[in-house]
């Protein structure tokens, strides 16, 4: 199994230059806009909002969520392993290891983690040195909210690996579950929508914003435990799905 | 004297895959020895080594694999089975180098002293990655890796067609090393038989998802012969020894399934020996003139 979690490595291996790229990039933009709510242009454009309920504060904590999301989705491109493994043909040489499929679907998940633990180290990287500069931006904090992200993470991924061994091309497993979640969120949303679009009122959207919010930071069990529950039964539907075909994914 | 142990054992296997068929095939491979199997391509033969290494799932019949039954459950049989696919199946952004270090994670048994002399001994750069390779270098770094963990087995999928006579006999010249060792088994798939008729002990024949023909190569070869004659001369010959006929503007050429009866009964006709080409053409068109029939 440990090959093929090496073997994985080496495909992400390949887009190191452009991770890398991003990676620096999103740490510098996150500190930047960090800065400029706190003390630059950004606090200033909003000066005199804050009477007619803007909050700054809300806006810069969403806004680095985003930036935290970037390390972790971009070390997480488990997409393109399946991408690689079948331009190479290499489902039938990994077939013809010694491992059995429940072995051979363990290794992607556990890549993932590992490629997510990569992602978390910099985003912790990235909230010390955000509370260092800025008070909008509690380390304390930012750990939960990093626990949640880190939490949907697992799920995105575990759908996507799902759905690739359930014999969906690697680009529609990658959408679906976005697409699933927009979806979701407009549905439950619907009456909310409806009301911002026609009485410019976002009294309501505002509310949810700051209930998410607040529940990244302060209640990352949740997505904990939902992270939990989705990957393992992602698992056992991949593991079925690969042993229908032989581990051929 | 120790009866020799089948290495691999296929039991009436049926795989359906609704357009094409595996139909109930029955054979075995020993230890030691090398298995031709032959068959045009669509055959069968990739369906039949899928099965063998559990690629995918059979319809009915049972297959055995170093006498364990192949089923889903006995995954660690293959740590004694190299395995060369008629495509590389490596990531071509790999280096050899990279490979190895995947396979010592891959196989308990490998040994990567004999990977880098095999690369050396194939001429293979460790540090290029394999994508630059041509052809023949892919199978060959196959060939190395297959090699490289102590196999028992090599199964092989078509490992030299598209490649130049030259590389063919390069990788024979390695397939006779690799079987000196009295354990050593080889299963090699090809349509090229001229290669197999250089190598095989023993030849299985498939054509149409079903056994045609098998057994050993040279009591095939010495059963079977061409028995040219003139047309008319055809229907003095007992339908029992004919395979399958050609008529060409000289005369008729006639596979015969027993050759030192066909010497004695019919003096006058020329017997030459046939090769397995020959035999695999002549087998074909009786399957096909049979189907044309029904």
């Amino acid at each position: 199994m440990k090959g093929l979690i090496v073997k994985d490595f080496y495909c992400l291996k390949k887009q190191l230059t452009a991770y890398t790229f991003v990676i620096i990039g999103v740490v510098a933009v996150a500190i930047m806009f960090v800065l400029s709510g706190r003390y630059g242009n950004l606090r200033i454009s909003v000066s005199g909002m804050e009477e007619a309920g803007f909050d700054i504060a809300a806006v810069v904590k969403i806004a680095v969520m985003f930036f935290m999301i970037l390390p972790l989705v971009s070390t997480g491109d488990i997409s393109n392993l399946f991408v690689y493994d079948k331009n190479a043909s290499f489902y039938k040489v990994g077939a013809s290891f010694p491992f059995s499929v429940k072995k051979r679907v363990l290794s992607k998940f556990l890549t993932v983690l590992m490629f997510l633990a990569a992602g978390i180290v910099i985003d912790i990287l990235m909230s010390a040195v955000m509370s260092a500069v800025s008070d909008i931006i509690l380390f304390s904090k930012s750990i939960g909210t990093l626990a949640s992200i880190t939490a949907c993470m697992v799920i995105f991924t575990s759908l996507i690996i799902m759905l690739n061994y359930a014999g969906i091309s690697p680009s529609y497993s990658t959408a679906l579950p976005i697409v699933a979640a927009a979806v979701l969120f407009f549905i439950v949303k619907i009456k909310d929508i409806k009301k911002a679009i026609t009485n410019d009122d976002f009294a309501s959207f505002s509310a949810f914003f700051h209930n998410l919010i607040n529940a990244f930071e302060n209640k990352p069990y949740y997505f904990i435990i939902a992270a939990a529950g989705v990957a393992a039964v992602c698992y056992f539907l991949s593991v079925f799905f690969a042993d229908k075909k032989r581990g051929v994914a | 004297m120790a009866e020799t142990k089948n290495v691999i054992e296929f039991k009436n296997v049926v795989k359906d895959y609704g357009d094409f068929r595996l139909d109930g095939i029955s054979f075995s491979v020993k230890q030691g020895s090398v298995c031709g199997f032959i068959g045009q391509n669509g055959a069968g033969k990739t369906t039949a080594i899928s099965l063998l290494l559990d690629l995918i799932k059979r319809n009915s019949g049972e297959i055995y694999l170093f006498g364990e039954p192949v089923d889903g459950r006995h995954s660690q049989l293959r740590e004694d089975v190299g395995v060369v696919f008629d495509e590389m199946g490596f990531h071509e952004f790999l280096t050899p180098k990279q490979i190895n270090v995947i396979m010592k994670n891959v196989y308990k048994n490998w040994d990567e002293e004999v990977f880098f002399n095999n690369l050396k001994k194939f001429s293979l750069p460790s540090n290029k990655s394999c994508g630059a390779f041509s052809r023949g270098m892919r199978m060959k770094l196959q060939i190395a890796a297959a090699l490289s963990h102590n196999a028992k087995l090599l199964v092989m999928d078509e490992p030299t067609s598209g490649l130049d006579p030259i590389v063919r006999n390069e990788i024979m010249q390695i397939f006779r090393e690799f079987e000196e060792a009295e354990d050593h088994t080889i299963l090699l798939s090809s349509h090229i038989t001229g290669d197999l008729e250089r190598i095989a002990d023993e030849v299985v024949f498939i054509d149409g998802g079903r056994i045609v023909l098998a057994g050993n190569k040279d009591e095939i070869l010495e059963k079977h012969a061409l028995l040219k004659c003139p047309n008319d001369y055809v229907s003095s010959i007992s339908e029992s020894v004919i395979v399958s006929m050609q008529e060409g503007a000289f005369g008729t050429e006639v596979l015969v399934n027993d050759a030192e009866t066909c010497k004695k009964l019919y003096p006058d006709a020329v017997i030459e020996p046939s090769t397995l080409e020959e035999i695999m053409i002549f087998y074909v068109n009786k399957s096909r003139q049979q189907l044309k029939n029904a």
